[in-house]
């Protein structure tokens, strides 16, 4: 086993669905000790969500659970009881990192205030994940991806200006807020271990996008600006993916100071007219400029492009990948990226690997996720000594 | 620096570009880590050279360039040339008194000049290296340039992406640069934890590329386990409907709902169409799935006889996911996140005669006295100074020198008229929304500054 560079790091994780657990996966990954709590029975939701592994003799195992909580111990506990609470408090006393991801209130309703878990562990990390934050007048709004964007400012610059703003597809926003925590609970945590206190840290999904859309804000503050969504081609080579004889690629090009490179990639002599050479000339004959340069790219293929462009390094196109692409990618395999899911040696399903290297302290599996109520006995028992007939010993659901 | 943050025993060297890195520093930044950010006047940022404020280009127009002023607040800047020896030393004379250096130049620049891990820890054991890179540090593809749009592509997200029978699509943004920045910070705070128990440094490898493709983990479960490639379907959601994009009253004003129940569908349902009862085609989520174009319409031909923000209060009043699709001035004025303190107001250089603006805050807020005061990003050579002198010791003589032989700069020589574009120009071409000529009293007088 290879050292970790957050061994001895304990995290009690009282996260569901997506943005927690990811927060409490990149500790576990990089060698914290996680602990879930779910609630009896049914445990995280998101053991419910798609995509599942059809052929396989667990079908209703979420492969989405699997991948967000790998390294992680399930006990089953229900905060609501006496005993669950119970329990929970003497967790915290030996806990560096709690993550929670309810709705607002919805932790000091079960009577683990901040004031109490303080009192408990001065040096507690605790970390608050929710839609909008803990404060506010949109606190208690109802949202999922979709709303984040919407209200998070990137929306708006996303699409073309003479349709609807789209979202990128599935969870980025609760991605991103679950990395933000996950810094965020690290700095802190850094800092308990020199001055002795803890933090408690409000990380809004709302503004994990609203910090990260660039100039959207900034372009009115300094301009008076306001931009907007993609508008058609207008005489310049789009910066969009275009049809190509087999996917898509992205031609990027700076300016017009490339032009001539992607006039020589395209290898399309009418490119060469002077009704093209301009960017004013081009405005003025966008019609027919549009016209050849989507047919020049249309009998092209995406591999000779894109690495045809990356040869001249000033173009630097983009290569439009789907998962098989990503699965036969070069750089991908180089970085021996994708991992097999190790509970069932039959099954073809892989997952993203480490989103990083540390070369000392490498991303690692050390155990994939686990069944509701795996770790019951292991904690509530043998590490809390608590009686063996605690209360949900004997239903432990799905756990087998 | 006054900057007193909880990071602030840590000291960062970015030699840097763009977001990548300059973003996963001001993060680090923000919480008082010092951050100095290295630039030269020959390969100058290209945020130093487009968008000014207030799109005046007289000056010393570098330093009124809004996107490295946004990227690069409480930071020192000092702008060596690289090309000539002796400003080399002084980079690895100061690798040899930080914790941390940080790059997202190619593999080719960091060994062309010496900056690889394996020659750095030689300087400095313990030191933390961070490569950010589109693809990777090593590998076939680690020699391509790359911005935001290429690697967004690769990842696999922009491939499930974009409208309905559409091509795949993007936002105006360059988007995985800031995954990757909020990656390469967890991975920093990890390295520095590390390294603050065993004294051990190490080097960190982040591919844009490769962190988007972590958050987009449904493509490849659902490609390995069921050869399922997903369909791009816009706005759409494939197990709930309605779920999408609405016009409401108004140039270009739009709200998003997301109805996660019956109970919100009966809701959305009562207030959009009260007339509309026992329709067969909507009285499932399964059978509005089926009928989504139609169910999509109704609702369009409804929303659109209202005000974005109100209809979404009255949605999320009764229950109903909604939010309205705020544009760069709503969400600087949103008084949600005025109400949470959200933007962080900064000052700026006296001399670029810029006012204070508000900018983006942190994605985080902690208790307790661990948040720095906002300083002014660097003019260009700002700190060259501070940091020879008194950093490492430079005599007079010595730093004189150094500036004869153009080791150092202290000013762009690049001729503003060549790289001017108008914001006010593009406003009438369509590729903006609007252009207000009273923002500055606007913000003046909401942000009281």
């Amino acid at each position: 086993m290879n050292p970790k560079a957050l061994k001895d790091v304990k995290v009690l994780d009282f996260t569901h669905y997506v943005s927690g657990p990811y927060c409490t996966k990149l500790l576990g990954d990089y060698g914290a000790d996680v602990i879930k709590i779910e609630r009896p029975v049914r445990g995280d939701p998101c053991r419910e969500l798609p995509p599942f592994e059809k052929a396989s003799q667990n079908p209703q195992t979420s492969l989405l659970f699997k991948y967000l909580n790998t390294n992680k111990k399930s006990v089953e506990l229900d905060i609501k009881s006496d005993f669950g609470r119970n329990a929970i408090e003497r967790l915290a006393m030996d806990t560096d990192i709690l993550v929670e991801n309810f709705r607002p209130g919805v932790l000091s309703s079960f009577g683990l205030t901040k004031e109490k878990l303080r009192n408990i562990n001065p040096k507690l990390v605790v970390v608050s994940i929710s839609n909008f934050g803990q404060t506010g007048p949109y606190r208690d709004f109802k949202a999922n991806d979709l709303i984040f964007y919407a209200l998070g400012g990137l929306m708006y610059i996303f699409g073309s200006t003479d349709k609807a703003p789209i979202k990128h597809a599935f969870r980025q926003a609760q991605f991103k807020a679950g990395t933000n925590a996950a810094s965020a609970a690290l700095m802190a945590y850094y800092n308990s271990l020199t001055y002795g206190r803890g933090e408690e840290i409000d990380i809004s999904i709302q503004e994990s996008i609203a910090a990260s859309v660039r100039d959207a804000t900034t372009s009115y503050a300094t301009s008076g600006v306001v931009r907007t969504r993609q508008s058609p081609m207008n005489g310049e080579i789009p910066r969009t993916p275009i049809k190509v004889s087999d996917g898509y690629v992205v031609p990027i090009t700076f300016g017009h100071t490339d032009w001539s490179k992607t006039a020589d990639l395209l290898g399309e002599e009418k490119l060469y007219n002077d009704k093209f050479t301009t960017p004013e000339a081009r405005r003025e004959n966008a019609d027919e400029f549009e016209q050849l340069v989507r047919t020049a790219f249309s009998v092209r293929g995406k591999h000779e492009l894109f690495y045809g462009a990356h040869s001249h390094r000033e173009l630097v196109y983009g290569l439009v990948q789907d998962a098989a692409d990503l699965l036969e990618n070069p750089q991908y395999q180089h970085d021996g990226y994708f991992q097999k899911m190790e509970d069932n040696a039959s099954s073809k399903t892989q997952f993203p690997g480490r989103p990083f290297h540390l070369s000392k302290t490498p991303w690692e599996i050390r155990a994939g996720a686990p069944r509701l109520g795996q770790h019951n006995d292991e904690v509530l028992m043998e590490k809390l000594k608590l009686s063996t007939e605690y209360p949900i010993n004997t239903r432990c659901s799905d756990g087998k | 620096m006054e900057n007193k943050g909880i990071l602030s025993d840590i000291r960062v060297v970015e030699l840097s570009q763009l977001i990548a890195i300059p973003y996963a520093t001001k993060l680090m930044s923000d919480m008082g880590a010092e951050i100095i950010r290295l630039e030269s006047a020959k390969r100058p940022d290209a945020y130093r050279l487009s968008d000014f404020y207030d799109e005046k280009l007289n000056g010393d127009y570098w330093n009124r360039a809004i996107n490295f002023n946004e990227q690069n607040r409480n930071k020192l800047g000092l702008a060596l040339e690289l090309d000539n020896k002796n400003a080399l030393e002084q980079l690895y004379d100061l690798v040899s008194i930080s914790d941390i250096f940080a790059c997202n130049f190619t593999p080719r620049v960091m060994k062309k000049f010496g900056l690889e891990y394996d020659n750095l820890k030689t300087i400095k054991p313990d030191i933390i290296v961070v490569s950010s890179t589109g693809y990777g540090h090593s590998g076939p593809w680690s020699s391509f340039g790359a911005i935001g749009f290429g690697t967004e592509a690769a990842s696999g997200l922009s491939s499930a992406t974009g409208y309905e029978n559409g091509p795949p699509a993007q936002p105006e943004i360059p988007y995985p640069d800031y995954t990757a920045a909020e990656h390469t910070v967890f991975a920093l705070m990890a390295a520095i934890i590390h390294r603050s128990k065993t004294g051990e440094g190490q080097f960190v490898e982040v591919s844009q590329a490769e962190c988007v493709t972590s958050t987009i983990p449904e493509i490849i479960l659902d490609y390995t386990a069921n050869k399922n490639i997903p369909k791009r379907i816009g706005n759409s959601h494939p197990e709930i409907s309605p779920h999408g994009c609405y016009p409401c009253k108004g140039k270009d004003k739009w709200i998003t709902i997301a109805t996660q129940s019956e109970d919100e569908w009966g809701l959305l349902a009562n207030l959009l169409f009260p007339e509309i009862t026992n329709n067969t085609k909507f009285d499932s989520n399964a059978s509005r799935i089926i009928n989504r174009k139609e169910l999509d319409e109704l609702i369009s031909t409804r929303t659109k006889e209202w005000d974005s923000l109100e209809l979404m209060e009255i949605l999320q009043r009764q229950g109903v996911a909604a939010g309205a699709v705020l544009n760069g001035k709503e969400l600087l004025f949103n008084k949600h996140l005025f109400e949470r303190n959200f933007f962080e107001i900064v000052p700026h250089q006296p001399e670029s005669q810029i006012p204070e603006l508000p900018y983006p805050g942190k994605p985080w807020k902690m208790s307790g006295p661990s948040q720095g005061k906002m300083v002014a990003a660097p003019s260009f050579g700002q700190h060259n100074e501070t940091i020879l002198k008194n950093y490492l010791g430079l005599s007079n003589k010595s730093f004189q020198q150094l500036r004869e032989q153009g080791a150092i700069s202290a000013k762009i020589d690049i001729a503003a008229k060549e790289i001017m574009v108008s914001r006010k120009e593009k406003s009438k071409e369509g590729s903006v929304y609007s252009y207000d000529p009273n923002f500055k009293s606007t913000i003046k007088s909401y942000f009281d500054t």
